[in-house]
């Protein structure tokens, strides 16, 4: 209501400092070579080249360099608060090691120290364009973020993921900053960088730091509803019974429909005998992570989501 | 020239092979040949030996290009004759085995053709490659392939250039063919490129099973593109690439590629030009496994191919 809008400014700390990281999986170029990219600028210009601290980090350097996922196991599970606090020995995992560093670097989690914004950069081999994903709905500073990201960018579609894990699950890099996103750009090959992908990535990278600075000099921002998708559950492709082979591809009606609205007998599937295997819940829902490369060894051919409009308040830098 | 007498004769296709899992990550080719292996019916024609066979298993395994080094260079004469000892690349000692049970190559008792199935990042929709420009065998095969997938097309790629020319998997045949399907993301199974791939590989066995019952093909034409260089992305001093394919180069497989048109883009925004004095075409344009082999894309040439009536040699 008016009313709820008048009242509701919130204020809320600057954002001091951000780090961008690429290369959490290996061989999602965009992020690789953006932060390859912003090294450069930085070189070339000086510390003064963004209006804002920011910190750039490759986070697997090992995988970036043989240009796979992972060595050992996904950096991107690895941040739990059990993992982060698991001892190291020679038997330890790469990505374990790595992600107790990047905790001291840019952590350390739920610390008053960490840092204040993560943006992790990420693409998929689906056709989600440019989506944003958040762990929590709650989050204004990231919410706000998205918001800016959506009216700026019209290229490609923008939209607002959320996982809504309650804070202590969170395992993934973001999780480690006071606030923190994944930038998830998207269809792009592993391995293959992709000039129109990279430039929406760096767009997006380049508005981030843009809110924080606009935001950091006291630029209120208004509130409003923010339409997002709500994870609600994954489902795995057919698969042979005794060898869990894949018995059926993504079905084309459903190949890079990501977050089409998916109906009561919609096709998902097609079985290499020539079946159609359809949707049957009652619930429409949003499929996405459609035919993602990665998710093959997870059992997912594809995730679904509730849409929802989440309403946040205007903000404001509180002045010290 | 006349060709009303000019009928060639060849030796009948009586041992085909379909490969799949060359590339580890290759999806299409995996999932049809380990269906096959299943279930032959779709694949057996009257009078035809075919074998479908996994030639990279530790890499489909992996989900990987290779383990120690690329199998589809692997089949070079040095590799194929280097003796049996500890220590050899996995992809070695592979070749080694593969070029037993198939080959050897360039005898008389090699398998006739083997189809290696392929998918690529490149937006190369089908596309059939040969290795020869005077194989009546494969020229006419493809011509029948060609006409029988319309119109869907099917583009041809001869890569016959003494230098850029690989030991490849099916070289071991007397006839190699190679199927590329794409695009396609390494690990991905995409359900049109899988059908498309399977429909061109039913209308190659559909034409071998004709000439073994003594059809004469009509002489033919066809249209190849002939690959002529590979072309490098622009790198720094340490070996990084500095540029991307320019947004009007990528996914434009096949299409004419003019001096002062955009190639590579930069990091940081600017554009670099082809500078070629010749129209050319590219192709496997941003292929994820060529970046390690310094290859953004590669130029080709259009030609255009003879290849006189064919016919089974009568016994």
């Amino acid at each position: 209501t008016i009313r709820e809008k008048a009242m509701a400014l919130l204020f809320l700390p600057a954002l001091a400092r951000m780090a961008v990281c690429g290369g959490t999986h290996g061989n999602e170029l965009s992020g690789v070579y953006v932060v390859q990219e912003m090294e450069r600028q930085r070189k070339e210009k000086g510390e003064g080249v963004w209006p804002i601290p920011v910190t750039t980090v490759l986070s697997n350097p090992r995988a970036v360099k043989e240009c796979r996922r992972y060595i050992d196991t996904d950096m991107n599970r690895c941040f739990s608060r059990d993992t982060l606090s698991s001892p190291i020995t020679d038997s330890s995992p790469y990505e374990v090691r790595r992600a107790q560093e990047l905790n001291n670097l840019l952590g350390l989690k739920g610390s008053t120290d960490a840092i204040d914004l993560i943006c992790d950069l990420h693409n998929t081999t689906s056709n989600m364009g440019l989506t944003l994903i958040l762990c929590t709905s709650s989050d204004w500073v990231t919410l706000h973020i998205c918001k800016y990201l959506q009216t700026k960018i019209t290229k490609v579609p923008v939209r607002v993921l959320v996982l809504d894990f309650p804070i202590s699950d969170a395992y993934s890099l973001e999780s480690v900053s006071k606030h923190g996103f994944t930038l998830e750009v998207g269809p792009q090959p592993h391995g293959v960088v992709r000039a129109d992908i990279y430039i929406i990535m760096k767009e997006a990278v380049d508005l981030t730091i843009d809110w924080i600075h606009k935001f950091n000099s006291g630029t209120v921002f208004e509130g409003g509803d923010v339409e997002a998708f709500k994870f609600i559950k994954s489902v795995d492709y057919p698969r042979d019974p005794e060898t869990r082979t894949l018995t059926a591809a993504i079905h084309p009606q459903l190949q890079d429909k990501d977050f089409c609205l998916l109906k009561r007998g919609d096709p998902l599937f097609l079985s290499f005998s020539g079946e159609t295997v359809n949707y049957e819940e009652e619930e429409t829902l949003h499929p996405f992570f459609i035919n993602e490369a990665a998710y093959y060894e997870k059992g997912i051919a594809f995730q679904l989501a509730k849409k929802m409009m989440l309403t946040i308040p205007a903000v404001r830098v509180q002045k010290d | 020239m006349s060709s009303r007498t000019n009928i060639s004769c060849l030796q009948e296709a009586a041992r085909v092979a379909i490969f799949g899992g060359t590339h580890g990550n290759e999806m299409s080719g995996i999932t049809l040949v380990n269906m096959w292996i299943q279930n032959s019916a779709e694949i057996e024609r009257n009078g035809l030996l075919i074998k479908p066979f996994i030639s990279n298993p530790r890499a489909v395994e992996k989900c990987s290009r290779y383990i120690d080094t690329d199998l589809n260079r692997a089949f070079t004469p040095e590799n194929l004759s280097a003796p049996d000892v500890e220590g050899l690349p996995y992809e070695v000692q592979r070749a080694k085995e593969i070029n037993r049970m198939f080959g050897p190559k360039g005898s008389a008792d090699a398998y006739d053709v083997i189809f290696d199935l392929h998918n690529t990042t490149s937006n190369m929709g089908s596309t059939l490659i040969l290795e020869s420009s005077t194989d009546l065998f494969n020229l006419q095969m493809v011509h029948y392939i060609k006409k029988a997938m319309a119109p869907h097309t099917c583009s041809v790629l001869l890569n016959e250039h003494p230098q850029l020319k690989y030991s490849t998997t099916r070289s071991v045949a007397k006839h190699p063919v190679g199927l590329e399907v794409g695009p396609q993301p390494q690990g991905v199974l995409r359900s049109n490129v899988f059908e498309s791939m399977r429909t061109i590989l039913k209308h190659a066995l559909d034409f071998i099973e004709l000439f073994n019952s003594g059809v004469t093909f009509p002489p033919c034409t066809v249209d190849v593109f002939r690959v002529q260089e590979r072309m490098d992305y622009p790198r720094d001093t340490n070996g990084n690439i500095t540029a991307m394919v320019h947004p009007h180069l990528q996914d434009c497989d096949w299409e004419p590629l003019n001096r002062g048109d955009p190639m590579f883009l930069t990091f940081d925004g600017r554009t670099v030009l082809y500078e070629g004095a010749n129209t050319v075409y590219p192709t496997f344009i941003n292929e994820a496994a060529y970046y390690e082999k310094q290859q953004a894309f590669m130029t080709t040439g259009r030609e255009i191919l003879a290849a006189n009536a064919i016919r089974k040699a009568c016994k």
